[in-house]
């Protein structure tokens, strides 16, 4: 798809000269002689570049650009603009040309111009590689045109080696194929032209050849990456390129300005017009564009508007010198590394030593052969190009160890800071934990206080029970209201006795529950026949059972003789269980005692009744040291309470463990788990 | 003048004997029961002129009976003397607002409570 160019201009010469440059060139011109006709093509459609004279007969060129550039911001426009007028390219660069060219112009510089700007606002749509075909003869690019964009490649043509050189840096081609014989610079020339220069020196080349036999060695003298004869097959041709193409798949391209084949700008200062006019015929000549400048001032505003690759300075000049227009240049940053060459008639060692003095990278004299000047200009093009390349890379370097540094910077403050993150999230674990810790032992402690409120509580109210018998019967009997010889006498000093005798059981279970809570139990051991043991506290609780008129009997397995035991607390065991079961059966019913093995090592002491029973919600509470099941079920199988904490408190000492299983209705079996042998005190 | 009527509730047999001697050597006739439910009944056949009643028995206890009483016209203008062995920090106060008139600890003093209830039966 070629791209559209509106061309305004109210010079049919350059209108119709520009027009078919361009159409050769492969764009779509459009002409306009005055603004009215520039705005009327401007509606009809969009246009990839607009080039605006500055002179037009019904307005003024920067109006129509400063409209184009408020319509549509991202067309680029070049003007175009009689050389004299260095005010107004000063103002049109201002105004928001993208390039100003002075007349009269070069050709090929335009062109390659107009392909820069397309290509920076649209970059080119990739349909296949792009081959650029180089080669004088029309028939013969024709021909190869249509051979390649048959076979889908989309093709840019050129005739001469430094059209050809312009047109690579701009299209950047996926290849070259090149003529080895053109008028101008030939094809070996211009491939060595392309591998000097670093943005196209990767592009593959393939060299063209008449003749064979010589071929191979002409085309791999010049650095061509192949060669090809001019009468081979289009699928010989279609191969050499697709050969070429695969392996450089992936090129790598850098800046435009990289180049030493773009366009580049020259800034000419010297007070004489006429020398100028000359200077700029040459040197457009080999396709610089060329600015005039005609004084030291002029020159300084030009640089502050637009930026130039070569500076080529006068030094005698009326206002300000070369010198001094040279130590300005060169003290400002913006323009210090633009190459600065002193162009004068004195041809003397002092006034060289001078310009170099003053900052200038080269010093020529004037002269009518322009050769000098010319590859001077050159050098120094070439002197800038390679101290850019040589920056960048080291821009490049020093970019990629910060890079680097930053990296490393990166990933040790990622690792410092994920460490501290774990770190703190193992701290905040750790207090979550003794906190939860803490409050347990908290809601501990409370219940603990709790339980000895209430303990306190229910051995006030125990004491005072028995107490209020013992003190109120003695009150009566000490006043005389009692006679000494009536019955009641010595009943009422019964019930004294009694209630006493209760006040002592309470305290000695008292003792003996903070004496095991304390630790300091003292155990006994000796080997006792269990059997006979049980035998003597069930003797003393016969009397109770009769009273409850309950039995009571024993079941004991014959093969446990002996075992080691505190005796003393080994009645105390049972007692506890069977006078608690004998307190909770109603009459005539029935408790056991029981002894049985529990595996090797262990005996089963159970006491079963066929009491009321114990619902499983209590369970749990029965051998809890002061806490009671049911008041009113303890106030009326009064006691103190104590007894069932006791006995736990007690196996445990001897290494063992209690418990109870019961079904409320039928009854419980109260058991103990105590080891055969004892060790000593478990103190 | 009859004998002023006295019903001492408690589940304890040994406290109904000591305070029944004590009230009757005083001249009062005596009424007895060992729970809530027996003093209820109690209560339906006659109205006591004053009332000594247990806190901890069991069923219901000494404090429920109080509150009864004094929720009901027939009864409650009889004095209610509450006599415990709860004479932790809190139980008089319990005691007081469930209603009753009077609040005696154990060990009771015997020389003591007839005066404490004849002062009741003035009021």
């Amino acid at each position: 798809m070629s791209s559209s160019v509106l061309i305004v201009d109210d010079s049919l010469t350059v209108r119709m000269d520009l027009g078919d440059a361009f159409q050769a060139a492969g764009f779509s011109p459009t002409l306009a002689s005055t603004v009215a006709e520039a705005k009327r093509a401007l509606e009809q459609r969009p246009y990839a570049l607009v080039i605006i004279d500055v002179m037009l007969p019904d307005g003024d060129g920067l109006d129509l650009l400063r409209e184009v550039k408020t319509s549509w911001p991202s067309t680029p426009v070049m003007l175009l603009s009689a050389e004299a007028e260095v005010a107004a390219r000063l103002r049109g660069l201002r105004t928001g040309a993208d390039e100003y060219v002075g007349k009269p112009y070069d050709m090929s510089y335009v062109l390659a111009r107009a392909r820069q700007l397309i290509r920076l606002v649209s970059p080119r749509g990739e349909n296949g590689s792009q081959i650029l075909i180089v080669d004088d003869s029309l028939t013969f690019r024709e021909q190869l045109r249509e051979t390649l964009e048959g076979a889908g490649y989309s093709v840019l043509l050129s005739e001469s080696g430094e059209e050809a050189l312009h047109m690579a840096v701009d299209a950047r081609p996926a290849a070259i194929v090149v003529d080895g014989i053109l008028p101008g610079i030939d094809g070996p020339t211009f491939i060595r032209r392309v591998r000097e220069d670093a943005l196209l020196r990767r592009t593959p080349c393939i060299l063209l050849t008449a003749s064979e036999g010589k071929g191979e060695v002409f085309a791999l003298d010049s650095g061509a990456d192949a060669y090809m004869q001019k009468d081979a097959s289009a699928e010989l041709v279609l191969a050499r390129i697709g050969a070429v193409l695969r392996p450089r798949s992936g090129a790598q391209s850098s800046s435009h300005n990289a180049s030493l084949h773009g366009p580049k700008k020259i800034l000419a200062v010297d007070d004489s017009m006429t020398y100028l006019q000359e200077i700029g015929a040459q040197l457009r000549r080999d396709g610089y564009d060329v600015v005039l400048a005609s004084s030291g001032e002029e020159a300084l505003a030009l640089l502050a508007g637009s930026e130039v690759d070569c500076i080529l300075l006068d030094v005698l000049m009326p206002g300000l010198s070369g010198y001094e227009t040279c130590r300005r240049i060169k003290n400002d940053p913006r323009w210090r590394d633009v190459p600065l060459i002193m162009h004068t008639a004195r041809d003397e060692q002092g006034s060289m030593i001078d310009g170099i003095n003053a900052g200038a990278d080269d010093y020529v004299t004037k002269s009518a052969d322009f050769q000098v000047l010319r590859a001077r200009l050159r050098a120094q093009l070439r002197r800038r190009q390679f101290e850019d390349e040589s920056r960048d890379l080291r821009e490049s370097q020093l970019q990629k160890e910060l890079e680097a540094a930053e990296s490393r910077a990166q990933r040790e403050l990622a690792d410092t800071r994920a460490q501290l993150l774990s770190e703190l999230q193992d701290k905040n674990s750790a207090l979550l934990t003794a906190q939860t810790h803490l409050e347990q032992q908290n809601l501990r402690v409370q219940a603990a206080s709790r339980l000895k409120s209430e303990f306190l509580a229910n051995m006030s109210h125990e004491l005072r029970s028995p107490l209020n018998a013992i003190l109120g019967f003695a009150e009566l009997l000490y006043d005389g209201h009692v006679k000494p010889e009536s019955p009641q006498h010595k009943e009422f000093l019964g019930h004294i006795l009694t209630s006493g005798k209760h006040l002592l059981q309470l305290i000695n279970d008292v003792l003996d529950l903070s004496k095991v809570e304390a630790g300091k139990i003292e155990l006994r051991p000796e080997t006792v026949d269990p059997a006979r043991i049980i035998g003597e506290v069930v003797a003393v609780l016969r009397a109770t059972a009769a009273q409850t008129r309950n039995t009571l009997s024993t079941d004991l397995d014959p093969s446990i003789d002996r075992i080691v035991v505190d005796a003393a607390r080994l009645k105390q065991i049972i007692y506890n269980y069977v006078s608690n079961a004998l307190k909770f059966t109603p009459a005539g019913g029935h408790v056991t005692v029981r002894l049985k093995p529990d595996g090797e090592a262990n005996l089963c002491l159970e006491v079963e009744d066929t009491g009321i029973g114990i619902s499983p919600s209590d369970i749990d509470k029965l051998f809890v040291e002061f806490q009671q099941l049911d008041t009113g079920t303890t106030r009326k199988f009064a006691g103190t309470g104590l007894g069932l904490a006791v006995t736990k408190r007690i196996v445990e000492a001897h290494g063992g463990r209690v418990g109870v299983r019961s079904v409320v209705g039928e009854g419980s079996t109260f058991y103990a788990i105590l080891p055969r042998v004892t060790l000593e005190s478990a103190t | 003048m009859t004998s002023p009527l006295v019903l001492i509730i408690d589940d304890n047999a040994l406290n109904v004997q000591l305070l029944s001697f004590l009230l009757a050597a005083h001249g009062y006739e005596i009424r007895s029961a060992t729970s809530v439910a027996e003093a209820e009944a109690s209560l339906a056949e006659v109205i006591p002129h004053v009332i000594l009643v247990d806190v901890c028995m069991p069923g219901p206890d000494g404090l429920t009976l109080v509150r009864r009483l004094k929720a009901d016209p027939r009864t409650k203008e009889i004095p209610v003397v509450v006599v415990t062995a709860s004479a932790m920090k809190g139980d008089d106060v319990r005691a007081r607002e469930a209603g009753c008139d009077d609040y005696v600890t154990k060990p009771v003093d015997t020389r003591a409570l007839p005066g404490r209830i004849a002062e009741l039966l003035k009021k």
